[in-house]
C-alpha cells in the first residue's frame, strides 16, 4: 500500500465536484457530508492511518483485462425536452479533509462485463468488478468498498461462506481473509448460489451501482455498458429478490436509471402495461419509482386508473396493510379487487393530477455514494396523493372483509377449498369462476328439478345427500344457513330456510325451491316476518275444513302482500313459502310457544284477521269454527269473543255481495302463478277484510316481526343445538371478574401458550361464546388484574402464561 | 410489571412511529413530556364522561405544536378509564355536515377506529358488539330465555333515540347471524353499524331493516352509540377529531357554516348535560378558531361560548373552558422528550442508554446549528432523526455517539403541505363567492 498515485480523473472531479457542490441545496449537502463523514471516519478507523501521497504520474493501475464482448456504440438518450436531469455526485472540499489515496481512472480498473479475469487463483467470469491495488470512493475520503485487491490475503481453506463476517456495509477490504475467499468464490461460481448471504451480493452491487452512477461522468466507456449492467442487476433481483432491501435496491435502481437514460417516454404507451406484481412484505418507505412513473403518465394524461394499477399502488404505498385474508387467498383477493374496482368506478378512477412533479431520487445501497441521484420528470407525483389511495384501501378493506369468511374457512381446512360449504361463502364473483366437482353435481341436480321454471319442489333428502352434514337426517341450523347461502349466491331460494325464520331441513320432509330475483333478501324483515306467521296461522284455518280453496289462498296472500308493503323479493320469497306451507303443512305444533309473546291487542288483531281470513270464501262451516276457536284458545281470548267476531263479520262487513276490490288492477306480478286446478268454488264470491284492522295489523306488525325470529329460535332448541351450558356446580371455578363460561374458556386457553385464530374460535363456541367478545371480556379483566393484555397477536394469537397464573390464583 | 419496564411490542411501535414522523398510538405515557396541568384537566374531563357525562374540548396549538400526540394521549388515558374512544382525521371527503356522503364517511371512519383498551389501534366495533351480545347470552341462560329477547329488551331504551330502532334491530340481526353461522348477516350487521350501507334498499336486502346512518344522522348515531356502549359494559364513547382545519379550509362558505352549526349543536349538547358518556375532543390551529371570516368566531353562536377566558392572561391559564391551548414546545421540554425517546429505546433499562446526557445536548446543539429554533418548535423531524440516530448507534456497537452527532442531517420541517387537497364532491362550490359575501356582512 505505498503507492498510492494521483488518478487522471482528479482535476475534472475536483471541478465537477465543486459545481455541483455549488448547486446542491444546504440540507443535501448537510446530508451528503454528513454520511459520507461517518463512512469515512468508520473505515479509516477500520484500517488504521495510512500515509498520504500525492503523484502526479500514474503509477500501477492494476490489472488490465482482456475486454470482450463489450459494445462501444452509445444509444442512451440523455435529455428529452421535457426532462431535467441533475447529477449530484458526492465529492468533499480537499479542505475539509485531505485524501489519502491516489486518483486511479476506474476505467483502469474496471473489468468490463463479458471479460474473465483470474484472481488470487479464482477464475471471476463475467467481469463487472473492480480489481486493483486502489480506486478511490466517489466521495473522495475511502476507497471503493467493491474494489477486490488481489495483494489482500485470502483464506482459501475456511471460507466463511455463511458471511459470518459481514458488516452491515461491507467493504472487501475490510473483509476477513475467510470472508474475501467466500466472497471470491460467490463470483468464480457465476454469482448465483441463491443461499449465499446477501452481503456478499450486495459488495458485487455496489461496484454495479458506482458504473451506473458515477462512472459514466468520466468515463466513455461507462455509458454504453448500462444496458448489460442493468440486465445483471435484473439477473441478481431473480435470485435475491426475496431479501426484502435487495429487491427495493435493485428494483428502485433499474428504475432509475431506465428513466434517466431516457428510456421511458413521458407519452403513455399502448396498450398500457399490466403493472409488476408488488408484495406488500417488500414495500419500502416510499412508492416504487416505475408506479409513480407509471402512475403519473396516467394522471397526466387525464386517464381513469385500471384496476390491476389502482390495486398495486395500494399494495405498494408505504402505509398499506394486507390482513390475513388477502394473504391467505392473495389470487381470489386480486379477482375480487378487480371485479369490485370496476363495479365502483367502471374504467377506474380518475384522478386530478397534482402540481408537484415527480423527483425520482435513487438512494444508492453504497455507503460511498450517498448523495442525492435524482431526475425531476414532468409528470406528477402521486406520491403525495393520500385522496385517492384513500379511496383505494376502502375498497380493499371491503373486499378483504368479504374474502374473511371463506379465509378463516380454509385456515381450519387447508385442503376443503371446494367444498360446498366452503363455497357457500365465496363472494358471488368468485363463486361464479369456482371449479368444484361437488358444486358441478350439486347443480346438476337444481337444474335437473328447477328445469326452465321458476319455482319447485322437491324432497329434503335430495338436498341432504349432497350436503355435509353431522348427522345423516338433518342438517344443524348452521348447516342449513350455509346450504342456503350457497343456492343464493346461485340465485335460488329455498323454502324452509333458517335465515327467515324457518327449521333446518329434515330427512323425509319437502322443500321449495325457486328463482331469486334481483336485491332479493337475505334477511327477514319485521313485516316479513309478521306475514310469513299470519299466512302460517291462516294456512292452518283455511286447511281446516279438509279442503284448500285457491280463492282463499291468493286472496289472503295479495292482501297480505300489499297490506305489510312487502318488497317484490320478498313476495316471491313468501309465494315459496307458502307453497310450501302447501307442501308440507306445519300444523299447529309449536304454534302455542309463538304466540304467548304478542300482547292483547295484538293478539286480537291476529284473531280478527284469521276470523275475515275463514270468512273468505263467503262462508264459515262449524269445522272451520272448531279451528277458530282452538287459534283463539292458543291466542288466550276468551271464546265468547269468538263468536261476537264472527257475528260482527256476518252482520257488518261480512260476505260482499259484489266483488271487493282486493287490489287495483295492474300489471299481474312477475313470478309464478298457482297451478289452476279445477275449481269447486268460482273466484268471484270476493270476501271482506276490515281493511282497518289490516291497517292496525300494519301498524303493530313491525312490533310482532321482531319477536318472530325469537320464536322460531325457541322452537329450533328442541331440536338439539343446545350450545355449551356451564351448571351451576362449575360456579367453584368461576374466575374473579368473569361469568362461568369466560373462566371455563380461561382455564381451557392455559393449555397452550398459541392458539391459531380457529382454534379459538372453536374454542369460544363451545362454551357459548362469540370469540371476539371473549376476546375483549378476557383482554379486559386481565388489564384490570394485571395490567397487561392476557392475548397478544391476531392470528395465532398468544396467550401470555403469567397472566393466566395471576387470574387463575 | 415494574412501571419503568417497557413492553417489546410497544417500544417497537414507538421507535416506528416516530421514526416515520407520526404519533405513535400506543405507549404514549413513556414519552410524554409536561402538559401536566392540560393532563389532569383531561383526566377531570374524562371522568365526567364515565360518569355519564359530557365532555367538549378544542385543543389549539400551533403547527407542531404536539396537538396530535396530546390528543393520542387522552386518547390511550380515555382507554385506560374503561372508556372506548373513535378518532378521525377530517379532511374535504370526511366532514361533520355534508349532502354527498362525506360526513358518513367520517362516521365510517370514526367507527373503523373504534378502539377499546384491548384493541388499542382501532377496529374494536365486532368485540365491543359481541361483548354485548355475550353478556346478554349469559342472562339469557341463567334466565332460560332466548338471547334474543334478552337482546331486544336490553336495547329498548334506545329505541326511544333517534335511529335506536334500526339500531337494535341490527345488533340483534348480529346474534343471528351468529347463531347460524352466516357469516354474511354479521357482516353485513357491522357494514351498517359502521355506516357502509349507501341505500336503504341494500341495507333492507341484507338486513331487513328501513334505515342506514347517513350524513344527516352521524351525531344522533354517536349519541346513541356512547349509551349503546354503557350497556355493553364501557363507560362511554370518547370522540376525537382532528385536523379540524380542514372545516375551515372549505371554499364553500355555506359547507363551512353547516359544519360549524353541527359543531355548535354538539357543544351545546355537551354544555346541557343532553349527551350521556359521549366526549368530543377537537384539534385545531389558531387560525381555525380565531379567523373571523372563516374560523369558528366567524359563527356568532359558537364565538361566544368559546371565548377565551379574559382573566386568564400572562401565564394564569384556565382549563374550565372548551378550548385549551397548548403552549408550543421549548429547548427544555425537547431534552425531556430526548431523554425519554433514549429510555424507550433502551427498553427502560438505564444500563443500555445509547448515547450520555451530553450527547442529547450536543445533539441538539447541532440541530440548533443547522435549522435554528425549529428544532424544537417543530420537533417532528428532530425527533426522526435522533431515532435514526439511536439506531446506527445500535445497528454499529463499535462507533461513538461523538462521531455521528455532527453528521446528522436535519431539515427544518416544512409546515402542512399545501398541495393535495383536493375539493371533489364539493358540490356548492359554485356558491362560494355569495357566501363568503354574507359571511362578511354577518360580521
Amino acid at each position: 500500500m505505498n503507492d498510492r498515485p494521483l488518478g487522471a480523473g482528479c482535476v475534472s472531479l475536483i471541478g465537477l465536484g465543486a459545481i455541483v457542490l455549488l448547486s446542491m441545496e444546504g440540507g443535501a449537502r448537510w446530508a451528503a457530508l454528513g454520511l459520507l463523514a461517518l463512512v469515512g471516519v468508520i473505515l479509516i478507523a477500520m484500517r488504521g492511518s495510512e500515509p498520504a501521497k500525492r503523484d502526479s504520474q500514474p503509477g500501477y493501475q492494476g490489472p488490465r483485462p482482456e475486454v470482450r464482448g463489450v459494445s462501444s456504440s452509445s444509444t442512451h438518450r440523455h435529455d428529452s425536452p421535457r426532462t431535467t436531469i441533475t447529477y449530484h455526485v458526492d465529492l468533499s472540499p480537499a479542505s475539509h479533509r485531505s485524501s489519502p489515496r491516489a486518483q486511479v481512472d476506474p476505467d483502469d480498473v474496471w473489468v468490463p462485463p463479458g471479460s474473465s479475469m483470474r484472481v488470487v487463483g479464482y477464475d471471476l467470469p463475467g467481469g463487472m468488478i473492480y480489481v486493483g491495488r486502489t480506486l478511490e470512493a466517489p466521495g473522495g475520503w475511502s476507497e471503493e468498498p467493491a474494489l477486490i485487491d488481489p495483494k489482500l490475503a485470502v483464506d482459501r481453506n475456511h471460507p466463511d461462506r455463511q458471511g459470518e463476517h459481514l458488516t452491515y456495509w461491507p467493504t472487501y477490504r475490510g473483509l476477513p481473509p475467510a470472508s474475501r475467499s467466500a466472497y471470491l468464490e460467490w463470483l468464480a461460481e457465476g454469482r448465483q448460489d441463491p443461499a449465499a448471504p446477501i452481503g456478499y451480493v450486495f459488495l458485487f452491487y455496489y461496484g454495479i451501482e458506482r458504473r451506473l452512477l458515477v462512472d459514466r461522468e468520466r468515463s466513455s466507456r461507462a455509458p454504453a455498458e448500462s444496458v448489460v449492467l442493468l440486465s445483471e442487476v435484473e439477473r441478481l433481483a431473480s435470485i435475491y429478490g426475496s431479501n426484502a432491501s435487495f429487491a427495493r435496491c435493485s428494483s428502485s435502481l433499474l428504475a432509475f436509471c431506465r428513466l434517466r437514460d431516457g428510456d421511458a417516454s413521458l407519452e403513455l404507451p399502448e396498450p398500457f402495461p399490466e403493472p409488476p406484481e408488488y408484495l406488500v412484505e417488500s414495500r419500502g418507505s416510499e412508492l416504487p419509482l416505475e408506479l409513480r412513473y407509471r402512475l403519473g403518465q396516467l394522471l397526466a394524461a387525464g386517464r381513469p386508473l385500471p384496476a390491476e394499477w389502482a390495486l398495486a399502488w395500494f399494495v405498494a404505498s408505504p402505509g398499506a396493510s394486507l390482513r390475513t385474508a388477502a394473504r391467505r387467498c392473495p389470487e381470489m383477493f386480486r379477482r375480487l379487487f378487480v371485479h369490485r374496482y370496476r363495479e365502483s368506478y367502471g374504467k377506474g378512477l380518475t384522478v386530478r393530477p397534482n402540481r408537484t412533479r415527480l423527483k425520482v431520487t435513487y438512494w444508492p445501497a453504497s455507503p460511498t455514494l450517498r448523495g442525492d441521484h435524482s431526475v425531476t420528470l414532468d409528470l406528477p407525483d402521486v406520491g403525495r396523493l393520500e385522496a385517492p389511495l384513500r379511496k383505494i384501501g376502502e375498497l380493499a378493506d371491503a373486499v378483504t372483509d368479504e374474502l374473511d369468511p371463506y379465509s378463516r374457512w380454509l385456515g381450519r381446512n387447508p385442503d376443503q377449498g371446494g367444498a360446498l360449504p366452503a363455497l357457500a361463502l365465496l363472494p358471488t364473483p368468485l363463486l361464479e369462476e369456482a371449479e368444484s366437482r361437488d358444486l358441478d353435481s350439486f347443480l346438476m341436480v337444481l337444474n335437473k328439478s328447477l328445469g326452465q321454471g321458476d319455482r319447485t319442489e322437491l324432497g329434503t333428502d335430495e338436498l341432504l345427500a349432497l350436503w355435509p352434514s353431522r348427522k345423516a337426517d338433518r342438517l344443524s341450523k348452521k348447516e342449513s344457513a350455509s346450504l342456503s347461502q350457497l343456492l343464493e349466491k346461485l340465485g335460488m331460494g329455498i323454502e324452509p330456510d333458517v335465515r327467515f325464520g324457518g327449521s333446518p331441513l329434515k330427512s323425509a320432509g319437502r322443500a321449495v325451491l325457486f328463482s331469486l330475483g334481483d336485491k332479493a333478501p337475505s334477511a327477514a324483515s319485521p313485516d316479513y316476518s309478521a306475514a310469513s306467521l299470519l299466512l302460517h296461522l291462516a294456512t292452518v284455518v283455511a286447511t281446516a275444513d279438509g279442503e284448500v280453496s285457491i280463492a282463499e289462498e291468493r286472496h289472503l296472500q295479495e292482501h297480505l302482500e300489499s297490506a305489510l308493503h312487502l318488497g317484490p323479493g320478498e313476495r316471491t320469497r313468501l309465494d315459496a313459502h307458502f307453497a310450501w306451507l302447501l307442501a308440507d303443512p306445519p300444523g299447529f305444533a309449536g304454534l302455542k310457544k309463538r304466540l304467548e309473546v304478542f300482547t292483547q291487542e295484538q293478539r286480537h288483531g291476529i284473531a280478527s284477521f284469521m276470523v275475515a281470513v275463514a270468512g273468505a270464501d263467503g262462508r264459515i262451516d262449524a269445522e272451520e269454527v272448531k279451528i277458530l276457536a282452538r287459534i283463539y284458545e292458543l291466542l288466550g281470548l276468551e271464546p265468547e269473543s269468538l263468536y261476537s267476531d264472527l257475528h260482527g263479520l256476518a252482520a257488518g262487513s261480512g260476505p260482499a255481495t259484489e266483488p271487493v276490490t282486493v287490489r287495483e288492477a295492474g300489471p299481474s306480478r312477475p313470478g309464478f302463478a298457482v297451478p289452476a286446478k279445477p275449481r269447486t268454488d268460482p273466484p268471484d264470491t270476493g270476501f271482506g277484510l276490515d281493511m282497518e284492522r289490516v291497517a292496525e295489523l300494519r301498524r303493530v306488525s313491525e312490533e310482532t316481526g321482531r319477536l318472530l325470529a325469537e320464536l322460531f329460535q325457541e322452537a329450533e332448541a328442541e331440536a338439539g343445538d343446545r350450545p355449551f351450558v356451564v351448571s351451576g356446580d362449575d360456579v367453584a371455578g368461576v374466575v374473579e371478574g368473569l361469568d362461568t363460561g369466560h373462566s371455563a374458556l380461561l382455564r381451557a386457553l392455559a393449555a397452550s401458550e398459541t392458539w391459531s385464530r380457529s382454534d379459538f374460535e372453536a374454542l369460544s363456541d363451545f362454551f357459548g361464546l362469540l370469540p371476539a367478545g371473549a376476546l375483549e371480556t378476557l383482554n379486559e379483566a386481565a388489564f384490570e388484574r394485571c395490567d397487561a393484555p392476557l392475548l397478544e397477536g391476531e392470528d395465532p394469537y398468544a396467550v401470555d402464561l403469567d397472566v393466566v397464573q395471576e387470574m387463575l390464583s | 410489571m415494574s412501571p419503568s419496564g417497557i413492553r417489546p411490542r410497544v417500544r417497537d411501535a414507538i421507535i416506528q412511529s416516530l421514526r416515520a414522523g407520526v404519533v405513535p398510538g400506543i405507549g404514549l405515557r413513556h414519552i410524554q413530556v409536561g402538559r401536566r396541568d392540560e393532563v389532569e384537566a383531561m383526566i377531570r374531563d374524562l371522568d365526567r364522561v364515565a360518569d355519564a357525562g359530557s365532555t367538549f374540548r378544542l385543543i389549539v396549538g400551533e403547527y407542531g405544536s404536539g396537538k396530535t400526540f396530546f390528543l393520542n394521549l387522552v386518547r390511550t388515558i380515555a382507554l385506560e378509564k374503561g372508556l372506548v374512544t373513535a378518532h378521525v382525521d377530517l379532511n374535504p371527503d370526511r366532514r361533520l355536515h355534508a349532502t354527498g356522503g362525506q360526513a358518513r364517511s367520517l362516521y365510517r371512519e370514526l367507527m373503523r377506529n373504534l378502539s377499546t383498551r384491548t384493541r388499542s389501534d382501532g377496529g374494536a366495533l365486532p368485540s365491543v358488539v359481541e361483548r354485548f351480545v355475550s353478556s346478554a347470552l349469559a342472562e339469557a341462560r341463567q334466565q332460560g330465555v332466548g338471547p334474543e329477547s334478552v337482546v331486544r329488551d336490553r336495547l329498548q331504551q334506545l329505541t326511544e333515540m333517534v335511529g335506536g330502532y334500526d339500531f337494535a334491530e341490527v345488533v340483534a340481526a348480529y346474534w343471528r347471524g351468529h347463531d347460524l353461522g352466516d357469516e354474511e348477516l354479521k357482516g353485513n350487521a357491522v357494514r351498517w353499524l359502521r355506516a357502509e350501507f349507501s341505500t336503504r334498499t341494500d341495507a333492507r336486502a341484507a338486513l331487513g331493516v328501513r334505515t342506514i346512518i347517513d350524513d344527516d344522522q352521524i351525531y344522533d348515531h354517536l349519541k346513541l352509540f356512547a349509551r349503546f356502549l354503557r350497556l355493553a359494559g364501557y363507560s362511554g364513547l370518547v370522540v376525537c377529531l382532528d385536523e379540524m382545519v380542514n372545516l375551515y379550509k372549505l371554499s364553500s362558505g355555506r359547507a363551512r357554516k353547516s359544519n360549524y352549526e353541527q359543531l355548535l349543536r354538539i357543544l351545546n349538547d355537551s354544555l346541557q348535560g343532553h349527551a350521556v358518556g359521549l366526549g368530543f375532543l377537537l384539534s385545531g390551529t389558531p387560525e381555525f378558531l380565531f379567523d373571523t371570516r372563516k374560523g369558528l368566531y366567524s359563527y356568532e353562536a359558537l364565538e361566544s361560548r368559546l371565548t377565551q377566558n379574559t382573566f386568564a392572561v400572562d401565564g394564569l391559564v384556565d382549563h374550565r373552558g372548551p378550548v385549551m391551548q397548548l403552549e408550543n414546545l421549548g429547548p427544555e421540554d425537547l431534552f425531556v422528550l430526548l431523554g425519554k425517546i433514549r429510555h424507550v429505546f433502551a427498553g427502560g433499562e438505564r444500563q443500555s442508554y445509547l448515547m450520555p446526557d451530553d450527547g442529547l445536548v450536543s445533539f441538539m446543539r447541532h440541530c440548533s446549528e443547522t435549522i435554528g429554533d425549529a428544532y424544537f418548535r417543530t420537533p417532528r423531524n428532530t425527533v426522526t432523526q435522533f431515532v435514526n440516530l439511536l439506531s446506527v448507534l445500535e445497528q454499529n456497537p463499535g462507533v461513538a455517539w461523538q462521531d455521528l452527532v455532527g453528521q446528522v442531517q436535519v431539515e427544518a420541517d416544512p409546515g402542512p403541505e399545501a398541495e393535495g387537497l383536493e375539493a371533489e364532491g364539493d358540490s356548492d362550490d359554485a356558491d362560494e363567492a355569495d357566501d363568503d359575501e354574507l359571511a362578511s356582512f354577518r360580521l
